[in-house]
């Protein structure tokens, strides 16, 4: 897999590749989105946007400031606090801002990586492991694991809660 | 600061994990449009209503929005944004085209607005029942001018909903999802000029303005331009403003074979349209190929056959037509007119659908927001239990601290709010423009069971608190 910083000089220099860059984080991106605009049909729009416009303004991206995912993310919060704006339905941007740093990628260790992988392939019941895959790193929304699942969609959303207790309580 | 679960989970993605392929197909293709697009509004513009029920999803994502979605939807088919409908199977396309009149109007009614009655053929489902509208306050419309707002407003609401109801599907979705990288996918659209097996969603947009030249085969318009976008600036942080433009631009667009011609609601010929003829033109793509796209960023097919598939002549002044979202029609004229209905769970009072400017207490949909209320996942997670969200549109009657009084539009009933803090306080002292005074009026969306007092509002209850508000010639925003 060609390195991130390869992939942007060569898409830079008018090259292939950024779709690479656009399936490497659009999963996390999209999740982000939702956090802060509340709706993943909405918050599909606004990262996808972000996409376009990471990719139109890649020339001014500087490696030495921050991570791509980070600059990527920033554009992101960007686009949807000025949705919210324009929705109405916001009046503190710092409290989006906030929220939004929840969210913003980061990089742990290789070893804690692997132990969080190992806690998810051993979460029960199954159906944990399956919508925590399916919706942080197969990229499919409450609605799709629900028709997949054929299961409630609330009851996708309380699975996913409760894996994520198991994973906190496994994680300490 | 330690990582969330989320940051952790996001951070732990394994590299060789399939994603949402239909996503990043369709954002590359966005991608690709934008490298090319001479504005690059155009092409970011592809909403997600491919992957479609998005009005659907929107519906029960946030009922705060139940009133508005006739203008969401219509988002997605005004000039310069195309949604995409799905295919069904239905030969040709039948266009619903209201004539509405209007049959009433109340110089005056309980909130001290100019209401007007329109006949069954309008409204978002086009059920035959009369609808209400009142117009903004200061809004500067004339009786006739508010006539012609509303019977545009009307083939907007039913055109849109003739669209989400009858030709959303999962289709191209499916179609997308079933490919592995690498193959080549070729999608059609249902309609007798391309005819094959559909698996795609037609795209329809929807621009209006003077005839300037027309034959069989293409038809030429010029329209003016009331919001533009300006291009993309990173670094101030706001990609798109808005202005009042009014620069005139000419099109011209092929006409599809079988265009559909109407006139006051009744089909006419196309010869019966004339340079100098008013029409709003219903486009379509109907047969669009996509190459399903790879991780080394080979695009996508062009969508082809792009053409008027109906044209509506009207007399209806372009400066008429638009609406929220729109880059065509006045701005303030076209959110001057404000649909009266009941409230969501408050039948017995009128709501508007109008936007508001949210007061700081607002509980989003959101997973695991920090600000969620216990109401509010009790209802996430019973779904269609007890709880259930209510809407309420009122006058401030008084403001003491946390503690406000509302009357009910359409009722003299006093509702009591209680805010989890000062939000009025707070927010007047913010900075904002606008300032909540004693007379205002508020959007209330909350959650209560039945059995509950629904004239108290506790602040376990709430859900959002938000001044009604009207947008401005200039973009700004008024107390509605």
């Amino acid at each position: 897999m060609m390195q991130e910083a390869a992939i942007i000089q060569a898409v830079i220099e008018g090259k292939n590749g950024y779709a690479e860059l656009v399936e490497r984080y659009h999963v996390g991106l999209i999740i982000h989105c939702e956090r802060l605009v509340g709706d993943r049909t909405d918050a599909e729009d606004v990262a996808q946007e972000a996409f376009v416009k990471a990719y139109l303004n890649l020339k001014n991206y500087d490696a030495d400031k921050a991570r791509f995912s980070t600059w990527l993310y920033k554009i992101a919060t960007n686009l949807a606090i000025d949705y919210l704006r324009k929705e109405r339905r916001i009046s503190h941007e710092a409290d989006v801002e906030t929220l939004a740093e929840l969210s913003m990628p980061t990089q742990v260790e290789l070893a804690e990586r692997n132990e969080l992988r190992a806690i998810v392939a051993a979460l029960e019941p199954p159906a944990y492991k399956q919508v925590i895959e399916g919706y942080y790193w197969q990229g499919k929304s409450y609605q799709e694991l629900a028709e997949e699942l054929r299961v409630p969609l609330n009851t996708v959303r309380t699975w996913i809660h409760r894996a994520k207790e198991q994973l906190k309580e496994q994680l300490v | 600061m330690k990582p969330t679960i989320d940051q952790r989970l996001d951070d732990a993605r394994p590299e060789n994990t399939r994603g949402d392929d239909v996503f990043v197909a369709r954002t590359m293709e966005a991608v690709g449009r934008a490298a090319t697009s001479e504005t690059f509004s155009k092409a970011v513009r592809t909403t997600s209503t491919t992957k479609s029920g998005a009005f659907r999803m929107k519906l029960s994502s946030y009922k705060r929005h139940l009133l508005a979605l006739p203008r969401l939807a219509f988002i997605a088919i005004i000039l310069g944004t195309t949604g995409t409908v799905g295919a069904a199977a239905y030969a040709t396309y039948q266009w619903v085209v209201p004539n509405a009149t209007v049959t009433d109007v109340n110089q005056n009614n309980d909130d001290n607005r100019r209401q007007y009655t329109v006949n069954g053929q309008c409204g978002q489902y086009y059920s035959g029942q009369d609808l209400k509208y009142e117009i903004a306050q200061n809004s500067g419309l004339s009786d006739d001018d508010a006539r012609k707002v509303l019977q545009n407003t009307c083939i907007y609401d039913a055109l849109g909903s003739f669209i989400e109801t009858r030709f959303v599907s999962d289709n191209d979705a499916k179609s997308m999802a079933r490919k592995k990288v690498g193959d080549t996918v070729t999608m059609y659209t249902h309609d007798n000029i391309f005819p094959g097996n559909p698996n795609a969603n037609p795209i329809f947009g929807l621009t209006t303005g003077y005839v300037t030249d027309i034959s069989p085969k293409s038809i030429t318009i010029t329209l003016t331009l009331y919001r533009v976008d300006n291009s993309f600036d990173y670094k101030s942080g706001r990609p798109f403003e808005y202005y009042p433009e009014g620069k005139s631009v000419s099109r011209t667009i092929a006409v599809a074979p079988d265009v559909q011609v109407f006139e006051n609601g009744k089909p006419i010929q196309l010869s019966d349209v004339s340079v100098g003829s008013v029409v709003q033109l219903v486009t379509r793509t109907q047969h669009l190929v996509q190459y399903y796209q790879d991780l080394h960023g080979n695009g996508l097919g062009p969508q082809t056959g792009f053409a008027v598939a109906g044209i509506i002549k009207t007399d209806l002044d372009p400066k008429f037509v638009g609406g929220v979202g729109s880059e065509i029609g006045d701005p303030q004229i076209a959110n001057a007119v404000a649909k009266l209905g009941p409230c969501t769970e408050n039948v017995s009072y009128y709501c508007v659908n109008v936007p508001n400017q949210i007061l700081g207490v607002v509980y989003t949909t959101a997973d695991e927001t920090s600000q969620a209320n216990d109401k509010y996942r009790r209802t996430d997670v019973t779904n269609n239990g007890p709880v259930k969200f209510h809407q309420l549109h009122g006058r401030i009657k008084s403001i003491d601290g946390t503690k406000v009084t509302l009357q009910a539009r359409g009722s003299t009933k006093t509702f009591t709010v209680d805010l989890p803090y000062d939000a009025i306080s707070q927010y007047n002292g913010a900075g904002n423009a606008l300032k909540v005074n004693v007379g205002d009026l508020m959007e209330v969306d909350y959650l209560q069971t039945p059995d509950e007092d629904h004239l108290k509002v506790k602040s376990s209850d709430l859900i959002m608190f938000g001044l009604l508000e009207q947008t401005q010639v200039d973009g700004s925003v008024a107390k509605y």
